[in-house]
């Protein structure tokens, strides 16, 4: 083998070795107080543990939680692969629900991309959606009702 | 000498890389990654109670949309929605002719340097638009392919109206008024249609988010926001059946 045709192969190799995974899934994680109350009058709080947490004993909290998108070049389906969400439901399975949906909203216009909602059965629970389609210049959201005693832990989700 | 070096080495570089995309296509270009239903959530310790995985996954390879509504024959209310909705896509695709044109005209002036991959402009967001109408279209062909279950179809129609019935009452009354239903939920074996019309699209855009919100079950919803002729907005929401996704519509 001459060394110029050496030298080729190992920047073949090279170039391999340090092109990224295309496809993995990127994903991201926030606290549960990064969510926000919808009303400037709604009670709530939010505690050393990251968490946000309706104290009221008898109104629900409801807040939006933000979604960082770093993804804006897929605009078809399953631009959010899955999204989970950690929360404490004080009434364990009876009702009221945590209830939250996961929305893939448009720059401009007022109609939705795509949403999922999910609710609690439990008390400690994990809510999730999944394969939610995203406009190119679109923004993503979570918006969440609390019922008293109950609270937000955490979010994650994972983008193609 | 060396640059003739570089210049194999660059050729290489792009034969593997395409070589390798190649060999990998259906990977990254294929279908996508099964669905994640919920049934397969992380329980966090309570012993949440799951709903069963996605019986049809968000990818429905089996679901295939429909060619044309009509030629199935349905009702000719059906026939009517497509009709709008075609009629709503081809405005679109009007909208994004003339922008394309414009952008056209554009190019002849100075370019700002900034970012200028990342620039979208008019047309790009009318083919966003566009795009989004041909989703419903295909929706609409996929209500109309499905038939009526008869142990979901009446009680989901219900719980639809009732949870309508209570984003209505929680809207001022001023917002209230004005606001036409377009019929009963229509419910079939795994969708629910919905329709309103208001003079405010805020208000149409409101309840499009409250309705899948407040539903009482998991679902999947899409909405979209007609500009009528006599300048009211109407709202069409789609929301799937407990434990379903809905059919894939995307391109």
């Amino acid at each position: 083998m001459s060394t110029k045709t050496l030298i080729a192969v190992l920047g073949l190799a090279s170039a391999v070795a340090i092109a990224p995974p295309s496809y993995a899934a990127d994903r991201k994680i926030m606290p549960g107080s990064a969510c926000q109350p919808i009303s400037e009058t709604a009670e709530f709080s939010k505690d050393l543990f990251g968490r946000i947490l309706n104290p009221s004993a008898s109104a629900r909290l409801f807040v939006d939680c933000p979604v960082v998108r770093d993804n804006t070049a897929s605009g078809a389906g399953n631009a959010v692969i899955s999204s989970f969400m950690k929360v404490f439901d004080a009434n364990g399975a009876s009702a009221p629900n945590i209830i939250c949906t996961f929305f893939s909203e448009f720059d401009t216009s007022l109609a939705v991309v795509d949403s999922a909602t999910d609710s609690t059965g439990g008390n400690a629970a994990t809510l999730s959606f999944a394969n939610i389609t995203g406009d190119p210049n679109g923004y993503y959201h979570i918006f969440c009702g609390i019922p008293p005693g109950g609270n937000i832990k955490e979010y994650q989700w994972d983008e193609l | 000498m060396r640059s003739s070096v570089y210049k194999r080495m660059a050729l290489g570089s792009v034969a593997l890389i395409v070589g390798t995309a190649w060999f990998f296509k259906d990977e990254l270009w294929g279908e996508p990654r099964p669905a994640q239903g919920r049934g397969q959530a992380e329980v966090g310790g309570g012993g949440m109670s799951l709903a069963p995985p996605f019986e049809h996954p968000i990818e429905v390879s089996g679901r295939e949309v429909p060619e044309s509504a009509g030629a199935r024959g349905e009702s000719a209310e059906l026939a009517e929605r497509l009709r709008k909705l075609e009629a709503e896509v081809q405005r679109l695709v009007r909208q994004l002719q003339e922008r394309q044109s414009q952008g056209q005209d554009h190019d002849a002036l100075p370019v700002a340097e900034a970012d200028e991959d990342n620039a979208r402009g008019p047309a790009d967001e009318a083919e966003d638009g566009l795009r989004h109408a041909q989703r419903f279209v295909r929706l609409e062909q996929y209500l109309a392919s499905e038939v009526q279950s008869p142990e979901w179809s009446g009680p989901a129609a219900e719980q639809l109206a009732a949870t309508i019935d209570n984003a209505l009452s929680a809207l001022p009354p001023e917002a209230r008024e004005g606001l036409t239903r377009g019929g009963a939920p229509d419910c079939r074996s795994t969708l629910c249609r919905v329709e309103f019309t208001h003079q405010d699209p805020e208000v149409v855009g409101q309840l499009m988010r409250e309705v899948p919100h407040a539903l009482g079950w998991q679902n999947h919803g899409r909405t979209q926001v007609v500009t009528n002729p006599d300048g009211t907005n109407t709202g069409i929401l789609y929301v799937s059946r407990d434990g379903y996704g809905l059919p894939n519509v995307d391109d």
